[in-house]
């Protein structure tokens, strides 16, 4: 199990990095903070699981979702 | 190029994670209750043990962190006032109008119950706190959007809270001193130590739960609220 939520840990940064729009990366990050907070879990580690899907997953991606917003959709170009 | 670069860390660093996470114990060797928690369990009366460090053994470090929050909190708003802060351009749509207005009070009860619940089950005030403070922050950004401001809570009732937790936090370290001579003393004090598993039990732990969760809630919404709205 520790294997598996590691390894999916790795295919979602890693696709996070391909991603073209910064709004689909910041939703991968999430999933990627939210495998965090199940593999912490699976170790009985339930209160770091708790801040890691509150902190990593909520707020984190509460504020990049926001100031993606507010630098209009962060267009770039490689 | 980077990329790749970056992807390769990526690799290493969890494949280096998996070979810590095989050396940790097994389920059956985690099933049975170690020493300290054992330990922590009689000292302290919180069936938690994380929250029995973080609120009792090391509640001075905890204090240290609410005290980084307030300062941040403090300067934040001071350089970006809530008062004069702009009206955002967006309009949000009717599902996300009604969707907010359903999810707002399963947040606000959840992170109530993991603040309250804190001695008892995983969670304790700051995960409590930090929960509570995206339930405001969803409802700030949501209803402000194309309209006057509005908030859970007025930015000056906010910064009242989070003086008024501070102070608290000080009361009960103050009290601990007064009481047996150590700052943030709990069992030591005399106050009773409860029945571990009930709701009022573990001596100050739940109070300082909330008084941190209070804190932790508050400044965040503050910190947050006016880097959005500014």
């Amino acid at each position: 199990m520790t294997e598996l939520l590691l390894g999916l840990q790795v295919i979602v940064a890693i696709a996070c990095l391909w991603m073209k729009k910064p709004l689909a990366a910041v939703i991968l990050l999430g999933a990627f903070s939210l495998l965090g907070a199940l593999l912490f879990y699976h170790l009985d580690a339930p209160d770091v699981a708790l801040t890691e899907a509150a902190v990593g997953a909520g707020v984190t991606a509460l504020i990049f979702v926001w100031f993606i917003h507010r630098t209009r959709g962060g267009e770039h170009q490689e | 190029m980077k990329r790749t670069t970056a992807a390769l860390i990526v690799t290493v660093l969890v494949v280096l994670a998996g070979f810590a996470a095989s050396e940790l114990p097994s389920e059956a060797e985690r099933a049975e209750p170690v020493n300290h928690a054992i330990r922590s369990l009689a000292d302290t009366g919180a069936v938690n043990a994380v929250s029995a460090v973080l609120f009792d053994y090391r509640a001075f470090d905890t204090l240290g962190e609410a005290t980084v929050i307030i300062t941040t909190a403090m300067i934040v708003a001071f350089l970006a006032p809530q008062a004069r802060a702009s009206m955002l351009s967006v309009r949000m749509s009717g599902i996300v109008l009604y969707g907010v207005v359903l999810l707002l009070p399963f947040i606000a009860v959840f992170g109530l119950a993991i603040m309250l619940y804190g001695h008892i089950s995983p969670g304790g005030g700051f995960t409590g706190g930090v929960v509570l403070s995206t339930s405001a922050v969803l409802y700030a950004v949501v209803y402000s959007a194309g309209g006057q401001q509005s908030y859970v809570l007025a930015p000056a009732t906010n910064k009242m809270i989070e003086n008024v937790a501070m102070t608290a936090f000080l009361a009960v370290g103050f009290f601990g001193m007064a009481a047996s001579g150590a700052f943030l003393a709990n069992a030591a004090t005399g106050i009773g130590l409860g029945t571990p598993g009930s709701l009022l039990s573990a001596g100050t732990i739940p109070l300082l739960n909330v008084i941190s969760g209070l804190k932790v809630g508050v400044g965040l919404a503050i910190i947050i609220i006016s880097l959005f709205l500014e």
